[in-house]
């Protein structure tokens, strides 16, 4: 018996279906979002790359060496 | 066990990246090796005019194709996930991992997409060399645009050619090569394009021991087998021989990632691979457990031998690296996050002096982050331990990944052997088994990965940036919510392309 053709071409809409809900649903860049300049990106980067440094009392150059 | 997981958004975070690169690396294998195979498969028919070499390639192409959109479709996603759940990374190593995903999306939209068309409609529309050329093309675009994220993912293990800039928190490029060539790089990209070309070859061997066992498309399997066999063997040898290569590159910039692929607590001269034992999930850098559960076999001198190149070297082990080892000259994890601490506050003085305007002080407190940065990453953590990574996941994803690898050569030569000897059909054990090696394959493939960025942690960037300080700042709870919707829409794609493909091969390739 010779084989069904199959129609693939349904899967193809549901893939490219999946996609864009991927694609529309939820990436937003946050820092892009929260900052509308560069400037204002690297403070908020710096002030949390900086943050364990709060209360951080510099040792004498040696003390931890 | 998972009442004690962490699950904030972090761990989220990461756990929905892990979820989309593991989906997404279920097709990129596929379309790696597959494509290589197709175009000698392609070439055949090219020179012999054999039409059955033409229906045979057309079969292998049709399920390259839907591999192929499925993949293309979960890749994306992973960049947006950058901006969403990392941005912060984003923003401090977008110059340099910018550049590779720009490369690797010019090749993959324009070389892969243009003569992938021509690849599926050229058939007695274009030329046959023009034809032939096109799936030669496929294979090379789709390779080549792995070799750049794979360039930035070995940048990410082994951070060369950059500056950071404490203006703006930035890791700038100072050198293009560095980063491109690095020998990290390098393994890493012939590494995972060999074992991709083997994964292909087992995606061949299991749909065409299939037919065989079904007594279907003979003709057309025992074809696509011989070939496929040659080109696994050659390549599950190479896998092998560049498996090696990665380890002795790790054992230098990531020796803690080595010291977890072997459970190795303590540092030992004549260092012994472990070829079998069962991890105790339990033990701690700093207790006194036990670190294997009953009887494990090392094989010795060979850790020692893949990390260093000889065989009477000292291999560190995670408490050496943890709280250092004077005799062998080992700065542990104890010392480096005080430089590192040093880093952070050198940075912040930094920031205040130039806001105030005071150029004296913005000099030395810059003069003394360059003295510390190269230890920045460590001025994050809380407690030295924190520089193990999970021990027993990643001593059993190398272990099982090794095991896999090391068992896939003598398949290859098992097909071989018995194709040439003309008795493969007679051999009904080896076809059975061989239906399920694909399974085989991506179990190791994907133990493959966990090895690499399970290895690594904490780390985002290897001791500069951790996982912690790279995220965005956001809610668990929103990470966690679209980390579902992921799993249900990558499950359902997934699904899509088991039935598109199993559909496919129980029809098998057009009749003539």
């Amino acid at each position: 018996m010779k084989a069904r053709p199959y129609p693939q071409e349904n899967y193809w809409y549901q893939s490219i279906f999946f996609f864009a809900v991927l694609i529309f649903s939820d990436f937003l860049d946050c820092l892009a979002t929260q900052c509308a300049t560069d400037e204002q990106r690297a403070d908020n980067v710096i002030d949390q790359v900086t943050q364990p440094a709060q209360g951080y009392t510099q040792p004498v150059k040696g003390e931890n060496q | 066990m998972i009442e004690n997981l962490d699950l904030g958004m972090v761990t989220w975070a990461r756990a929905q990246f892990a979820l989309t690169a593991m989906y997404h690396w279920l097709f990129v294998p596929l379309t790696l090796g597959l494509s290589w195979i197709i175009a000698f498969y392609h070439s055949i028919y090219v020179k012999t005019g054999n039409e059955e070499w033409k229906r045979l390639t057309k079969f292998w192409m049709k399920l390259f194709g839907v591999n192929f959109a499925i993949g293309v479709a979960t890749g994306i996603i992973m960049e947006f996930e950058f901006g969403t759940n990392w941005s912060n990374y984003s923003w401090m190593v977008g110059d340099i991992f910018g550049a590779p995903l720009a490369i690797e999306g010019i090749f993959a939209f324009f070389i892969e997409a243009t003569f992938f068309s021509v690849m599926f409609f050229g058939w007695n529309r274009v030329s046959k060399g023009f034809h032939l050329f096109s799936t030669w093309m496929v294979a090379v675009g789709s390779n080549l645009s792995a070799v750049w994220i794979l360039v930035a993912n070995a940048w990410m293990q082994y951070p060369v050619g950059q500056a950071f800039n404490p203006d703006n928190a930035r890791f700038e490029m100072q050198s293009f090569t560095d980063v491109a060539f690095s020998p990290y790089a390098i393994n890493k990209f012939t590494h995972a394009t060999s074992s991709s070309m083997l994964m292909g070859a087992l995606f061949v061997i299991s749909i065409s021991s299939y037919y065989l066992l079904r007594r279907r498309h003979v003709l057309m399997a025992r074809r696509s087998i011989a070939v496929a066999a040659v080109i696994g063997l050659a390549a599950s040898i190479f896998t092998i021989f560049n498996g090696d290569e990665s380890a002795y590159e790790i054992a230098q910039v990531q020796p803690m990632k080595l010291a977890a692929f072997e459970g190795l607590y303590e540092g030992e001269t004549n260092a012994g691979l472990v070829a079998f034992g069962l991890i105790n999930p339990e033990k701690k850098v700093y207790d006194t457990q036990e670190p294997f559960i009953g009887y494990h076999l090392k094989i010795p001198a060979i850790l020692s031998l893949m990390a260093n190149r000889s065989f009477d070297s000292f291999v560190p082990g995670m408490k050496d690296l943890v709280y250092g080892n004077a005799e062998h000259n080992i700065m542990g994890a104890a010392q480096k996050m005080a430089r590192g601490k040093q880093a952070v506050a050198s940075l912040d003085a930094f920031r205040q002096a130039k806001e105030a305007g005071d150029e004296a002080a913005t000099a030395t407190h810059l003069a003394a982050f360059n003295e510390n940065k190269e230890f920045l990453g460590y001025g994050y953590l809380d407690r030295p331990e924190e520089a193990v990574p999970p021990v027993a996941l990643s001593f059993n994803a190398f272990h099982i990944m090794v095991g896999l690898g090391t068992l896939f050569p003598l398949i290859f030569f098992g097909y071989l052997y018995y194709s040439m000897k003309d008795k493969l059909e007679e051999k009904r054990w080896l076809l059975g088994f061989g239906t399920i090696t694909y399974v085989l394959g991506m179990i190791a493939s994907q133990a493959g990965w966990i090895v690499a960025e399970v290895g690594r942690q904490p780390w985002a960037i290897q001791d500069l940036l951790p996982v912690t300080i790279a995220r965005t700042n956001l809610t668990a709870g929103t990470v966690q919510a679209t980390f579902y919707m992921f799993l249900i829409v990558f499950t359902l794609l997934l699904l899509a392309e088991i039935s598109i493909m199993t559909k496919q091969i129980n029809i098998g390739p057009e009749e003539n």
